[in-house]
Formats: structure tokens, sequence, C-alpha cells
């Protein structure tokens, strides 16, 4: 066969086929329909990497373990060592999700990988960031301590209830000669030891009431000799009754 | 009267003017006929293949987004239907995921090659393609026998424009290599 009468055959054969109808073109909202699915995949793979960052966020200073990086390598030994790697673990797989879905876009595939993935992964940390600051978490931690949330109810009670080992959360009762007395969670109180040693990232100025994170070894019963400790913002939900460190108004006359 | 661009035809198939399809299996049934005897070297069924991309051209032609251009875009369609082909048939083994498109990799452009560089590489692809692994084969071709620019290749295989310049470049090397060596074993 010549190459003219190629070429007419393909293109007989093709139209041929077309006007029979034996092809049928896929109708506009097949391409709507495909469309929206697709994105309605990206936005549920990227609500639900963003709701696992924040609820790493949210563990981690409710923990305090968000802080111990600043004491030195132990508090980072100890970060990584107490990190939920589960969740972290969620995360990547929503992260490949959502880098998968995201990599059919132009924009997308004509960068490298790595550009996606770390745009993808910034944006989510800020989005996280900015989630955390509200009160999303604490409420629904507090929702979850009162048996109201049926299903993510095990899932903020069983990631929030065990402090790591060498991480304690309290509010300041008290200041001594060598150290403070601070009152944790269930109305635990704890003798803090500041040594020469101890870091105070950002100042040793506590005052009553101020709610402190202590990194720090037990070395008494309620003893406690402190490697390093930072005032942290009170960033409960004002509602949750479970540990609520009095408001400055409410300071008893011992606090300075 | 002034020819109408591919784009302007596409959307009168598209409306329904169902015999402009056949404007566009004239400008392209030879281009893609020609892709794939490069890309299916090995195959004789290449005429049935071709006529598969077209067909998919047609029930998908609403997937057509008319800002953009149609070249690529029917390019797209056949890479895919090549490499099913080849996933059916062949033993080689086809990459869906490259090392090459993860990093960042300095600007590889090819852009200012000259002419007589450009045919030499020509008259080297069409003597031994085949020295080539699958990934370096498809852009040389694209860009060097076909004359797609870096945008569009990274559209029709969807990889990072980047990755493109530096399989093209690689694809010479590799190219240039096994030539020599021939040399030597003549």
């Amino acid at each position: 066969m010549s190459n003219k009468e190629e070429k007419t055959s393909l293109r007989s054969r093709v139209i041929d086929a077309i006007e029979n109808r034996r092809v049928m073109m896929r109708p506009r909202w097949h391409f709507v329909l495909l469309f929206l699915l697709r994105a309605t995949g990206l936005v549920v793979a990227f609500l639900g990497l963003l709701y696992l960052i924040s609820f790493i966020l949210f563990v981690l200073r409710h923990s305090g373990l968000l802080f111990t990086p600043l004491f030195g390598f132990g508090g980072l030994y100890r970060l990584l060592f107490s990190l939920p790697w589960i969740l972290v673990f969620f995360s990547l797989f929503f992260l490949v999700v959502l880098e998968v879905l995201v990599r059919r876009y132009a924009f997308a595939y004509r960068r490298p990988l790595v550009y996606s993935i770390l745009g993808i992964f910034v944006l989510v940390f800020l989005g996280g960031i900015i989630v955390v600051q509200t009160s999303f978490h604490s409420r629904l931690l507090r929702y979850a301590r009162e048996e109201r949330l049926p299903v993510a109810g095990f899932f903020y009670r069983a990631f929030t209830g065990v402090q790591p080992e060498h991480v304690f959360r309290g509010y300041v009762l008290e200041k001594t000669k060598d150290g403070l007395i601070i009152e944790g969670s269930r109305g635990v109180r704890d003798a803090i030891r500041i040594t020469p040693q101890t870091r105070l990232p950002f100042g040793g100025d506590f005052d009553g009431g101020d709610v402190v994170i202590v990194f720090g070894n037990r070395i008494a019963t309620t003893t406690i000799s402190a490697i390093g400790i930072k005032k942290v913002a009170d960033d409960r939900d004002p509602d949750d009754g479970s540990w609520s460190p009095p408001r400055r108004r409410d300071r008893g006359p011992f606090m300075k | 009267m002034m020819e109408q661009t591919d784009e302007e035809v596409v959307i009168r198939v598209q409306r329904g003017d169902k015999e402009f399809f056949g404007v566009l299996i004239d400008r392209y049934e030879e281009k893609i006929t020609r892709y794939a005897r490069k890309f299916l070297s090995q195959y004789d069924d290449i005429k049935d293949i071709v006529q598969e991309v077209f067909i998919k051209a047609y029930v998908n032609i609403h997937s057509f987004d008319r800002r953009r251009r149609f070249s690529p875009w029917v390019y797209r369609i056949a890479h895919n239907e090549f490499v099913n082909a080849l996933k059916k048939r062949s033993k080689e083994r086809i990459f869906s995921f490259d090392f090459d498109t993860f990093f960042i990799s300095a600007a590889q452009d090819e852009m200012v090659e000259d002419v007589v560089s450009k045919r030499s590489v020509v008259r080297m692809l069409e003597q031994h393609l085949g020295a080539l692994p699958q990934k370096y084969r498809e852009p040389l071709i694209l860009y060097y026998l076909e004359g797609i620019d870096y945008k569009e290749i990274a559209d029709v295989l969807q990889i990072p424009i980047s990755t493109v310049g530096v399989r093209l470049r690689r694809g010479k090397t590799i190219l240039q290599e096994a030539i020599n060596r021939l040399d030597i074993s003549l």
C-alpha cells in the first residue's frame, strides 16, 4: 500500500467508526464530574493532612515536648524519641496521596517533585500552626474528656493522656530559695530545683500563675532537678476544668 | 480563507462538527505514525496503535482545554497508548517514576545548539535509536525528530522541564558512547 493510500485508509476507518457511532465522544459532563471528583479528593487529602499536622503540633504543645529542643540535644532527643510516629506516618501517607493528585497539573509536574512536596509541606505546616493557635483541638479534647466526641474521642484521649518521661507541665505556685513549686494536672505538686546548669532560654523571671514546661529528672518522689524551664502561654480551652491555673487576678497573697 | 488552527478545529469538533476530526487526522497522522515507528520500532501493528490514538483523542475530545495547545495533548495520548502497548508486550521495564524528576537540576538548555550539531544528532538517532534506554529515547525523538520544544515535551511526558534537558543531554551522551563503541569494534 502506498503512503497516500495508507493515510486515506486510517482516516476513513476512524471517520467511518465515528459516523457509524461505533465510537462515541464522552460528554462534557463526564469530564466535569471527573474534575469535581479529583478536586474533592484533593481538598479531602489536604484537609486530612492539615488536621493531622495540626493535631501533632497540638499534642506536642500539650505535652510540652514541642519546647524541649530549646534545652539542648537531650531535649531534641526526647522530642524525637517521644514523637507520635504513627501520626507522622499517616501524615506522610496523606502527603504522598496529595502529591499524586497534584502531580496531574502542569504547575506541579513541570517542576521537580521536591518543589511540590516542599510546597505542600510548607502550606500544611503553616496551616497547622494557624489551626493550633485556635481553640479547635482543645475544645475537641474537652468534648473527648466529657465523652461527647464519639469517634475521635479515643484518639484525643490516647494521644494526650500520657505525659512523656522527663517533661513536666504545671503552673507556678510558689518560688522557693532553690527553685519553684509547681502544680500539674490532677493537683500534683512538685518542687523544681534550679541549678546553675539549668537552661532558662527566655529568662528565669517566673511569677505565680505562670504556666511552665520543665525538662528534667525526678530525683525524689516530689522533687525534679531541672535541665531546662520555659514559660509557655496558657493556651488551654478556658472551659476545660481538668487543669486550671489561677488567672493573674486570682493569685494568692504569697505570689508576687 | 485563512487556515484554521488546530485548536479552532477542535472547538468545531467539540461543538458537533464531527467531520472536522478528519482535518486533525490529516495534520497529525504522519507525525504520530513516525513517533510510533521510533518508539515501537519492534512492533508490526503500529497502524492499529496509531488508529487507537486517534479514536482515544476523539472519545476524550471534551477533556481538551481550549486555552492550551492541541499538539502536546495529542502527543500525550500517543505516549500513553505506546507505553501501554509496551507494557502489554515487552519485558522491558517501563518506569513510571524516576529520581531525575525529584531533584532540582541545573538548567540544561539545548536550544542554543547549532543547526549542524542538531543535524548530526538526528543522523545518529535515525541509525542508533535502539541503543538508547526507553526513558532517553522518547525526549530525543520528540525534540530532534518531531521538533517539539522543552515545555511541550514536559507536558507530553508530564515530567519537569529541567528533567527534559537532563534526559536530552544524557541521551546524547549514551548515543555518542554507543557509536564510539561500534567504531572501535569495527
